[in-house]
């Protein structure tokens, strides 16, 4: 999931993480973080009694739940995230593998 | 282990193996297909090739692999083929049945020359008019 990282009431960060390390994340960055999807939460988004809320043009605007998937929605961006994740581990192993056919690691 | 690692280790085994089939030209060409020196304490063969940071080096006599023995440590052990990327090492004394033809390329030491004459015995060292540097 996409969790955003909140202090104080206020979104400081995103980042991709799996629930089961939530806690340990939380604990780890004094800090609470919660699923960015609902409500696309972004860095300075601020929480507030009238829920979740971004300063736009000056003016704290509350938030709506997203319905459905849009083609930049966090659903897509994770999804994004972990195949880039993949890739790039894909990408170690071959340059391992050219690394041994060269004769630079030993076979 | 990764199949992909796993299949490219026993591809190099076989690059290895192959690589005792070909002549000193060829090997100093593919010099990454040559085993490099290893210090597990096998026996080396005499006459076994290694790469050894891009030269091709075999062994004069058959000798341990151990750190006392690398080329660095034990020179005296190993002899330069006579190429290095595919282009003829020019030897201390070049013998009159195999001279250097005109714009012919030899390595000397670490640089590159190429021969100014037909039928060149000199070496850069004992005649520099007879050769020019040059680029690999």
């Amino acid at each position: 999931m996409i969790g955003a990282i909140v202090k104080n009431d206020i979104v400081t960060g995103l980042l991709v993480i799996n629930e089961e390390q939530i806690e340990e994340m939380q604990t780890a960055l004094e800090c609470e973080i919660v699923d960015a999807k609902p409500y696309g939460l972004i860095e300075g988004d601020l929480r507030t009694a009238r829920g979740w809320t971004r300063n736009v043009g000056g003016e704290q605007v509350v938030l709506e739940l997203q319905n459905g998937e849009e083609p930049d929605s966090y659903e897509l961006a994770m999804e994004r995230a972990l195949a880039a994740e993949e890739q790039a581990a894909a990408l170690k192993e071959y340059e391992e593998a050219a690394k041994i056919l060269l004769g630079e690691e030993e076979a | 282990m990764s199949a992909v690692i796993e299949r490219a280790r026993q591809l190099r085994k076989l690059i290895e193996q192959a690589s005792a089939g070909l002549d000193d030209r060829t090997a100093s060409e593919g010099y990454e297909l040559l085993p490099r020196m290893k210090t597990d304490g096998s026996l080396i063969p005499a006459g076994h090739r290694i790469n050894w940071h891009g030269k091709v080096l075999r062994a004069r006599t058959a000798l341990w692999a151990n750190e006392e023995n690398t080329p660095e440590r034990a020179p005296e052990l190993w002899e330069e083929v006579g190429y290095r990327q595919g282009i003829r090492v020019i030897p201390a004394a070049i013998a009159a049945e195999n001279p250097f033809g005109k714009g012919e390329k030899g390595w000397w030491g670490e640089a590159l020359y190429e021969s100014l004459y037909d039928a060149n015995v000199h070496t850069p060292g004992a005649w520099p008019e007879g050769w020019k540097r040059a680029e690999a």
